[in-house]
Formats: structure tokens, sequence, C-alpha cells
């Protein structure tokens, strides 16, 4: 079984995001800012996927990575950054920090459960 | 290019990424949009909801104004399975959010294509009257249009503000992101 955790500071869209994944058969976590996305990654569950937003209070997306890396919480998991910058400056952080794929706001429900699918070998 | 025109494009390009990310995350709302040719537009709308982008030469602030009571039908179309229970002016505030960080991301997408850099904030969120949302800046240098958009029953007003930081002139925007062009990059 696939687990998803989703980390954003929105609840609509953490609303829409969580059903659609759920819809596909996946069982989904949800983080409302990057601090609470750090304390689930280190709670000792394992995700098979991480999906974070960038832009969020309290820590963005990639000092959830820089954090939880650094404690080897990542170690068996994928990470998708799902987020409205598309920077090469941001991308090339995330490449670094392990990130498997980076998909723009606004998405489209297909082409996230392709991905999925593409990384699972599904 | 002067900087009039710059800022003209800033402001029309701006209005156009709203309404069409407003668009997209209300699932394909037909969104109309309506000039308001007041220059010191006084809004009276109960909420505000507002980011900011910022470059080397300018300051840019996107600004929704609503009344959540007349916006909350919006919500119908996030949740295609039944509103939440309960209070809604939250998750009203919440959409605007989400829908002003959409235009920002996508805006600083254009910016950066027009090899303009600019970072955006977190998008902020008041509640108040139009005293508190007002713009009361005297700065010549500070240029704001505003919009009326009106989806289905609601509507809400839509303000580009723009204040110069250094000379524009030399600036020129690329022609318009075209959406989901770079949707998805695998590492």
């Amino acid at each position: 079984m696939i687990n998803i955790l989703i980390a954003d500071d929105s609840e609509t869209f953490r609303s829409t995001l969580l059903a659609d994944l759920k819809g596909e058969g996946y069982q989904v976590d949800e983080a409302r800012d990057g601090l609470e996305a750090i304390e689930k990654i280190s709670s000792g569950k394992v995700y098979s996927l991480i999906i974070l937003d960038v832009n969020m209070p309290g820590a963005s997306g990639i000092e959830v990575l820089e954090q939880t890396k650094n404690k080897n919480l990542l170690d068996k998991s994928l990470v998708f950054m799902l987020t409205t910058d598309a920077s090469i400056e941001l991308k090339t952080k995330g490449k670094a920090l392990g990130v498997r794929a980076w998909i723009t706001k606004p998405y489209k429900k297909e082409i996230l459960t392709q991905a999925i699918k593409k990384v699972f070998s599904l | 290019m002067t900087t009039e025109r710059f800022v003209q494009d800033l402001h029309k390009t701006s209005q156009k990424t709203a309404a069409s990310r407003l668009q997209i995350y209300c699932s394909s709302a037909n969104v109309q949009v309506y000039d308001l040719m007041e220059r010191n537009f006084q809004p009276s709308y109960k909420n505000l909801v507002m980011i900011l982008i910022v470059s080397s030469d300018f300051y840019q602030s996107l600004k929704f104004f609503f009344n959540w009571e007349s916006t909350a039908p919006l919500l119908k179309l996030i949740y295609k399975n039944g509103v939440p229970e309960g209070e809604k002016e939250h998750l009203i505030v919440d959409m605007f959010k989400e829908v002003a960080n959409l235009s920002a991301g996508q805006m600083k997408r254009l910016l950066n294509k027009s090899n303009i850099h600019s970072d955006i904030s977190l998008p902020i969120s008041m509640r108040g009257y139009d005293d508190l949302f007002s713009n009361q800046s005297n700065n010549p240098q500070q240029y704001t249009q505003s919009w009326k958009f009106e989806v289905g029953d609601s509507n809400l007003i839509f303000t580009s503000a723009i204040e110069s930081r250094g000379d524009l002139s030399p600036h020129q925007l690329t022609e318009e992101v075209e959406d989901n062009d770079d949707s998805i990059e695998f590492f």
C-alpha cells in the first residue's frame, strides 16, 4: 500500500488533493504547514511519498527537506514538490535534496497520478 | 518601452492571471471582468487577501477584496462532495489566499521569463472596512488599477498596485506563459 504525506498550508487545496489521491486508492496523511510536516516525518511512520508545497509558514518545503534529510528520515521516501514556485534556483536546491519530481500548481489530477504510477512502476 | 507602458502591461497581465487562476481553482467557473475607472477606488468589502511580489525595481501587491458571505457559493465549486459543515469564512479566506498564491506564482514565472528576478510573499488576510484597506500612499511612483470580477452571483474586486523602486523603462514582459507549459519535471 502506498501511503502519502501531503503538506500544504491551504485547507481548500489540501482537501482537493486529498480527495484526488484517496480516490486513486492511496492512504493519505496531511500536514498543515512545514513544521507539522517535519513532526510527521520524524514520528517514525515511513511514507512512500511526501508531497510538499514550497511557500508555507513555519518552514518552507525546502527547509522541511533540509531538516529531515540530515537525520536520514527520507531514506525510504520519494519526494514530490507541488508548488506555484518553479524557479530554476529552487528546483536546483530541490534536486540536490533528492526531490524526484517538481509539479507546478495548478496541477492536473491525471498528471499527478501518472507521475505517482511512474515513480512506483505501477 | 516606457515606464507607463510596462506598468500597464504588468497590470493587465496580473488581472488576466488572477482571473484565470480563480477560474481554474473554482473548476472552470466563468469569470466576468469589468474595468473600474475610478482612480481612487474605495472598495466596500469586509475581507481582503493580499500577496506581494518584490523585485529590485518594483513592489507589486495583488489584492482581492470580497465579502465572505456573498462569495461562499464558490466553495461548492471546490468541494464537489459537499462543503464542510460549520463556519465558512475561514474556508473562503483560505480559497482566496490560494488563488493569490497561484496568481503570484504565475506572475513570478512570467517575470522570470522576462529576465526580471522576483520573490513572492506568503498571502495574508485581513478583516475590516474601507479605511483599513484603502491605499493611502501618496508616492507619485505608485500605480494602481482595479477590476470587478463576477463569478455567478458572487463578486469581488481585484487590485494591482505597483510601486516603482528604480527605472522600469528598460523592462519588457514576454508573451504570457501558457498554462502547464512546464507543469512537471522529473529529476
